[in-house]
């Protein structure tokens, strides 16, 4: 839960031999809206952080430090030595792409643009953003520590993903990017909450699927999606500030179409905040929440589909919507297409209606936004899409009668939803 | 007489307790998959216990389980509010692997197109929003007649405040589809989340057919030949319920395979001492590990079934996927591993403001009495019955609840004073960290228990100490850190007596298990047979 705080701490400790610093405690509690969920959660990482102290002790004592030193190098180089293991079965190459931010907030007109370069050789997986975009004066500059992050995850997911990560996993791996640029903020470049490292990370993903299209899937919907309100609670007089993540399509890929509706790859573990909680903490009315029809790239491997939550704001609010990746779509791989963008609608159905991505919005009471998000690419030709499984998708409204059609050349008969084989061959025979 | 029977993959263990001669015995005969229930008559034969002379059957019914394992229980179809009939299909959107690109959920139990949409609307206190569109649900529920669908999973926004909606379509169904098997959430679970109240109804439905026509023939054949007793099903979350009640909620049976073991644990633990236990059980692939903490059971609420939440009451048994069969293997890096890895891992409305005693008070005893009657109902006196009063609490705007035995009834300030001083005892206890922030109800439970007469276990005979009449021979068994071999005696369990003391190195072996003691070891015979060893150093 983010607390919305915007300060600084250089690796200020909080405890000192076991004493809280009640200063830093302090600026945290008046420098914040919720000072009780922060400070909550805050307590929760410093128990985190103690319990490890103790099992971390509880082994060096049972086994000794020498013992324990030698098991924790043993450990890491094991992780080297199946990272490299994984790397030699890698295509080689060098692969270069792009993708774009769709703004860095301050300049609503002008596209930011992330590049990555992906070189693999025998010894390494090399990932450079040199020509991503100056350093922007708006708040999406990405720390270099999180960049280490991005192509991290990419690189453990294509070489060990299966085992707890340790740093021996990630040591086959070189990360470039200029300082001063987007991908490597230097003090004072304005930093916020790491969009472009969301986007960069299926970046990295669109290079090597230039190499290896069978070990890498199409985009997913690309973004976190979420959605924050903030105001007064009028049954209680008390702020309330609650959000949602919404999942993605996932990408198609090699041997598979891409999952629905899925919290984005930078997110394990994160989970939405259900619609009964939401209306129990807060004045919202869910109108509806499902899946997008027809948002999955079509594919021989379809998209995943991205989700639709629709919200009533039942007293004057603020809506906060965090989604930078509307103005592009997500890419399809080897011959698949582009799933339907995520975006947001305010006001839909009146007058003021408006498409947009993320903005800072009033809401007055009655007001209704619409949360989009995107869905996955597609992986391979359409065309080739084994017609049964089409079927399975127009029977279970994944994919509409028409563009079951139109998208793969599959003829359905509305009444009976059985495959008109003769027709679909001819279609497909007449396209191809 | 009292007889307990376990239907396994392989085998039905059958354990008979003869009161009158206070002995144990252990028969075993093999499952029959194809017809369960006459199996577990067979068993009864195997055992040569006449059904006449049982007072208490108790049975851990696998079959709910199995169809889950096996996704073979009934073809089920979700009726929800108009407008989120993807409550099921998405869940909670998450996913637990952390490098997975390509990663794909756990197959749930309801296709998309089995999930059905009925105007209607409640809001989080229950007010009615949108009213339920009787016409609608009609044809709704004649749509699923024709689906081939053999039960049917309602679940409405907010029916914990408001069950009316669930309960008028139950009505509609039973006009419409009277042969349909029909699980309404808001009975299984009065606590808000959806997806996981959803989720435990299609779980319910999706095992009813298999369990009541499987109960129907059990308990049919045992009353035909002349059973007159108790047949207990055991709960997943410990105890035990009649053939009525598992018949009108089977999704109490799902997790309880594991759970006869780990209640037997502090049966033990209340009879020996030590009211800390570690509890293990280990099969073929896995390994079921619980605790007993203070004597207690650790039961959570938030269960989870590969991936498919169960909200009802579950011990907490972890299970790893490496147990006596599972194969060792090095990995690309040189490292030896074991089997595939999982570990199982995972409210009512809140008050604001201050705590209304008198509120909770009334709530508490609405509970209790809804209690009374459905142990009276299980043919419990008064005398016979006792009540578990607990609230689940949390630090307010954190979400996640600690659970808290607090008294029930006639509630007054000062003790809520104290609940929430037992509660920060309990934070602290679990999380290493209290805080000063208000503390907030979130859930109130009561457990409603009809005590059953505890079986006398019995005692074995005392012995000199010695324990050479048990020993049948020698083994040898390598030993990895000398790199040798080294000699084992070799005992029979069962010709050891109280008292008798056995020094490692030794094997002890009986037909279901083997105890093996390392040089250094030394175990003693308890009274009730049980094998106390002081683990020397390693």
């Amino acid at each position: 839960m983010c607390g919305v705080l915007f300060l600084f701490f250089p690796c200020s400790k909080i405890y000192k031999q076991g004493v809280l610093n009640k200063d830093i405690e302090d600026i945290i509690r008046f420098n914040c809206r919720m000072p009780d969920r922060v400070l909550g959660d805050m307590n929760a990482q410093v128990s985190s952080c103690r319990t490890g102290e103790r099992r971390v002790k509880e082994l060096v004592e049972k086994f000794g430090l020498d013992t324990y030193e030698q098991a924790v190098t043993e450990i890491l180089d094991h992780g080297e030595r199946l990272a490299r293991a994984r790397l030699a079965a890698l295509p080689k190459g060098t692969w270069s792409t792009e993708d774009w931010v769709d703004d860095d907030g301050i300049d609503k007109d002008t596209m930011v643009k992330i590049k990555a370069t992906v070189t693999i050789t025998d010894a390494e997986m090399v990932v450079d953003f040199s020509g991503s975009s100056p350093a922007t004066r708006g708040p999406i500059n990405i720390p270099f520590g999180c960049t280490l992050g991005v192509a991290g995850l990419v690189f453990k997911a294509i070489t060990t993903p299966e085992t707890p990560a340790n740093e021996g996993n990630f040591r086959p791996l070189r990360v470039e990017a200029p300082p001063g640029t987007l991908m490597y903020a230097v003090p004072p470049a304005a930093t916020f909450t790491l969009w472009p490292a969301l986007l960069a990370t299926e970046v990295v993903t669109k290079a090597l699927a230039q190499g290896m299209p069978n070990v890498v899937p199409a985009c997913s919907g690309g973004d976190v999606c979420s959605m924050m309100g903030v105001g007064t609670n009028p049954r209680n007089g008390r702020m309330w500030i609650e959000a949602t993540n919404e999942g993605v399509g996932f990408g198609g890929y090699a041997s598979g179409d891409g999952e629905n509706g899925i919290m984005h790859v930078t997110e394990p573990g994160c989970r939405n905040n259900p619609i009964e909680v939401l209306e129990t903490k807060a004045p919202l009315h869910i109108e509806s929440y499902g899946l997008r029809e027809d948002s999955g790239g079509p594919g021989e491997h379809r998209g995943g589909l991205g989700i639709t939550r629709v919200y009533r704001f039942v007293a004057p609010s603020s809506a906060i919507t965090l989604v930078k990746k509307t103005k592009t779509k997500p890419w399809g791989v080897v011959g698949g297409r582009e799933g339907e963008n995520c975006h947001v609608i305010l006001r839909p159905g009146t007058q003021q209606e408006q498409v947009t991505g993320m903005v800072y919005e009033s809401m007055a009471a009655g007001e209704v936004l619409a949360n989009c998000s995107g869905g996955g690419g597609g992986w391979g030709e359409p065309f080739k899409r084994d017609p049964e499984k089409v079927l399975n998708d127009v029977r279970n409204g994944y994919v509409s009668l028409a563009r079951a059609r139109r998208d793969y050349g599959v003829v359905i008969d509305a009444g009976t939803i059985t495959v008109d084989v003769a027709a679909t061959a001819a279609l497909r025979q007449k396209h191809s | 007489m009292r007889i307990a029977v376990d239907v396994g993959g392989t085998f039905t263990d059958v354990i008979v307790l003869d009161e009158k001669t206070n002995t144990l015995r252990l028969e075993k005969v093999e499952t029959t998959p194809q017809d369960p229930a006459a199996g577990v008559l067979q068993s009864f034969q195997k055992a040569n216990a006449r059904l006449s002379d049982i007072d208490y059957f108790v049975h851990g019914a696998t079959l709910g389980l199995n169809a889950l394992l096996t996704r073979t229980g009934a073809r089920v179809a979700i009726v929800t509010t108009k407008g989120f009939r993807d409550i099921y299909e998405l869940g909670r959107t998450s996913h637990d692997p952390m490098y997975d690109f390509k990663y794909r959920k756990p197959k749930t139990l309801v296709p998309r197109y089995l999930a059905f949409e009925v105007t209607e609307r409640s809001d989080f206190q229950g007010n009615v929003l949108t009213p339920f569109d009787h016409a609608e649900a009609a044809a709704v529920a004649r749509q699923i007649r024709t689906l081939g669908v053999e039960a049917v999973a309602v679940c409405f926004l907010h029916s914990y405040a408001n069950p009316a909606h669930e309960l008028a379509m139950e009505e509609v169904l039973r006009h419409e589809c009277p042969e349909l098997l029909v699980t309404l959430s808001h009975r299984l679970s009065r606590e808000y989340r959806e997806y996981e109240r959803t989720s435990t109804a299609v779980m319910d439905a999706y095992i009813k057919p298999v369990i009541r026509s499987y109960l129907e023939k059990l308990d049919g054949g045992l009353r035909r030949g002349g059973f007159t007793g108790y047949f207990l099903l055991i709960r997943s979350g410990g105890g035990a319920m009649t053939v009525a009640s598992a018949t009108e909620q089977p999704v109490h049976s799902v997790l309880s395979g594991p759970a006869g073991g780990v209640i037997g644990a502090r049966s033990l633990s209340q009879l020996i001492g030590h009211a800390n236990r570690i509890t293990l059980d280990m099969g073929g692939t896995s390994l079921d590990a619980s605790l007993v903490v203070d004597g207690q059971i650790t039961i959570e609420h938030e269960a989870s079934f590969e991936g498919l939440p169960i909200s009802i009451p579950t011990i907490d048994i972890k299970t790893i996927g490496a147990g006596g069969g599972s194969i060792g293997w090095i990995d690309d890096g040189g490292h030896l591993q074991v089997g595939p890895q999982s570990a199982g891992a995972v409210p009512g409305p809140a008050c604001y403001g201050k705590a209304d005693v008198s509120a909770i008070s009334r709530i508490y005893a609405g509970l209790v009495e809804r209690g009374q009657q459905a142990l009276g109902r299980d043919g419990f006196q008064a005398k016979a019955q006792t009540f578990l009063c607990s609230a689940e609490l949390r630090y307010q705007g954190q979400e996640h609840t600690v659970n808290v035995p607090i008294p029930g009834r006639d509630l007054t300030a000062s003790d809520i004073a104290r609940i929430a001083d037992d509660f920060n005892a309990a934070h602290l206890t679990q999380y290493s960290h209290h805080m000063n922030d208000p503390v907030e109800i979130v859930t109130l439970r009561v457990s409603a228990v009809g005590l059953l007469p505890r079986p006398l276990l019995p005692t074995i005979a005392a012995g000199t100490g010695g324990s050479e009449n048990a020993r049948k021979g020698n083994r040898s068994v390598y030993q990895p850190a000398l790199d040798t071999t080294v000699d084992y005696a070799v005992y029979d369990r069962g010709r050891l007596l109280c008292g008798d003391r056995i020094d490692g190195p030794a094997i002890i072996e009986e037909p279901s298990s083997t105890t093996v003691l390392h040089p250094g070891d030394v175990m003693t015979v308890g009274q009730y047979g049980e094998l106390v060893i002081e683990v020397g150093k390693r």
